[in-house]
């Protein structure tokens, strides 16, 4: 079986954002950037595989983030500074837009634009996908393992259990609570949550396309920076969200590197 | 000079099969008309609020620059391929012209400039990122794009 990734958009735009000027000394790079172009390179390398994907609003998504952090930018700005040159504020911002858009310009020729989808079946995907996001979210809250002991506290069996038992159940519920819990909890509460939702698009697609490659035995996975879709962390990995996609949609959400490794292998199985 | 009379211009040519060097007045014509407009918008109120407007502008400025350079410096078998080429990237020059021509600044606009920047790009008629960060100074840059990159905002946990 062979592969395809659907990259998402924190992908293409962290692999756009890159400037060394050596003569000038400047060098300035999303954080996450070599991880990212270095999948693009890989992609770049095999284009004529077509194994890296894109879609009409994964680009619309890509373009509106970059359009988004230009004004929001420039508000920050003219809140700090008392004196603002606006015309000087507009030319610079237009070069670092202009220069972050060639860039994502250039990582799209690099991927293959998927265009046909069924608009009902897409739809019918996004409810699932929101569906599936609310339950997570439920799931996540009711994780929490500071909740979880006062309820254990104000049980019948809390009540009666005292001493080193009672020890032993608090620390097993904090035991069982996934690492980076918080983190996961953060993603999935307030605006963070409103935020995520905004790309249940992309898991939709993704989804959409796994099925359709399938009857060709190629799988399609996801690769995203985002820990609505991957795991968190590097040494204490937390793969609640992804393991949970995995099990419902049965669809891989690995970061770039991940997502390089197994392209690779892949790759090479096909060679041999 | 409008852009459909250098539309014209094009055309003639490409049935000619050759590049008429001619038409490098007439779009130096049009890019003038280009930075009166961008003069005029300079001058009016509460700029940063319609950044959309000359970033528009200022692309289509840029396309014009480097057809411009590319009818002048031609590379192999260039003519008239160049004329063929921006016959096929045409309509996103003429979409923004509308908005340009009516000065709707508060028109959404971005798409528009990403789409004549992509366009342009495809065809090697469009400046590479280097040239364009070149042309601000380097304090400048720095700061600015390192502000622009907190904007864009990633969650990065490598705990």
């Amino acid at each position: 079986m062979s592969v395809k990734a659907v990259l998402d958009v924190c992908v293409l735009i962290s692999a756009s954002i890159h400037h060394n000027a050596r003569e000038l000394n400047v060098l300035i790079k999303h954080d996450h950037y070599d991880r990212s172009k270095s999948l693009i390179n890989y992609l770049d390398k095999h284009r004529e595989k077509e194994i890296g994907l894109y879609t009409e609003s994964i680009k619309q998504s890509a373009v509106n983030c970059i359009k988004d952090a230009v004004s929001k930018t420039i508000e920050q700005i003219k809140s700090k500074e008392k004196t603002l040159d606006e015309k000087k504020l507009l030319e610079i911002f237009e070069i670092i837009a202009t220069s972050c858009i060639i860039r994502l310009d250039n990582n799209f020729k690099v991927l293959k634009l998927e265009r046909k989808f069924k608009k009902m079946e897409i739809g019918e995907l996004r409810g699932q996908v929101l569906g599936f996001y609310y339950i997570l979210k439920s799931k996540i809250e009711k994780m929490d393992p500071e909740i979880r002991i006062k309820n254990f506290l104000r049980s019948k069996q809390g009540k009666r259990i005292r001493g080193l038992r009672r020890y032993i159940k608090i620390q097993n519920i904090r035991n069982e609570t996934p690492h980076n819990y918080y983190i996961l909890k953060n993603k999935f509460s307030g605006n963070e949550f409103k935020k995520m939702l905004g790309d249940v698009d992309v898991l939709a697609e993704t989804i959409y396309l796994h099925k359709k490659y399938k009857k060709k035995d190629i799988k399609v996975m996801l690769i995203s920076n985002d820990y609505h879709f991957v795991a968190i962390g590097k040494k204490n990995i937390n793969k609640f969200v992804p393991d949970e996609i995995k099990k419902r949609f049965n669809i891989y959400c690995l970061n770039p590197e991940e997502g390089l490794q197994i392209i690779k292998e892949e790759n090479q199985e096909v060679k041999k | 000079m409008s852009l459909s009379e250098i539309h014209g211009k094009f055309k003639k040519m490409e049935k000619r099969d050759k590049v008429d060097l001619k038409i490098v007045k007439s779009l130096e014509k049009y890019k003038e008309s280009l930075i009166k407009v961008e003069k005029k918008f300079l001058n009016s109120k509460n700029l940063t609020e319609k950044f959309e407007f000359y970033y528009l502008l200022k692309s289509q400025i840029r396309a014009i620059d480097s057809l411009v350079f590319r009818i002048r410096n031609p590379i192999p078998h260039d003519n008239p391929k160049v004329v063929d080429d921006v016959l096929k990237i045409w309509p996103s020059l003429q979409h923004a012209d509308l908005i340009i021509n009516k000065s709707k600044y508060g028109e959404p606009s971005f798409e528009i400039a990403t789409q004549i920047q992509s366009d342009f790009i495809k065809y090697n008629l469009y400046p590479s990122p280097e040239e364009i960060l070149n042309e601000m100074n380097k304090k400048s840059l720095k700061k600015n794009f390192n502000l622009f990159v907190s904007n864009i905002g990633e969650e990065v946990y490598e705990c």
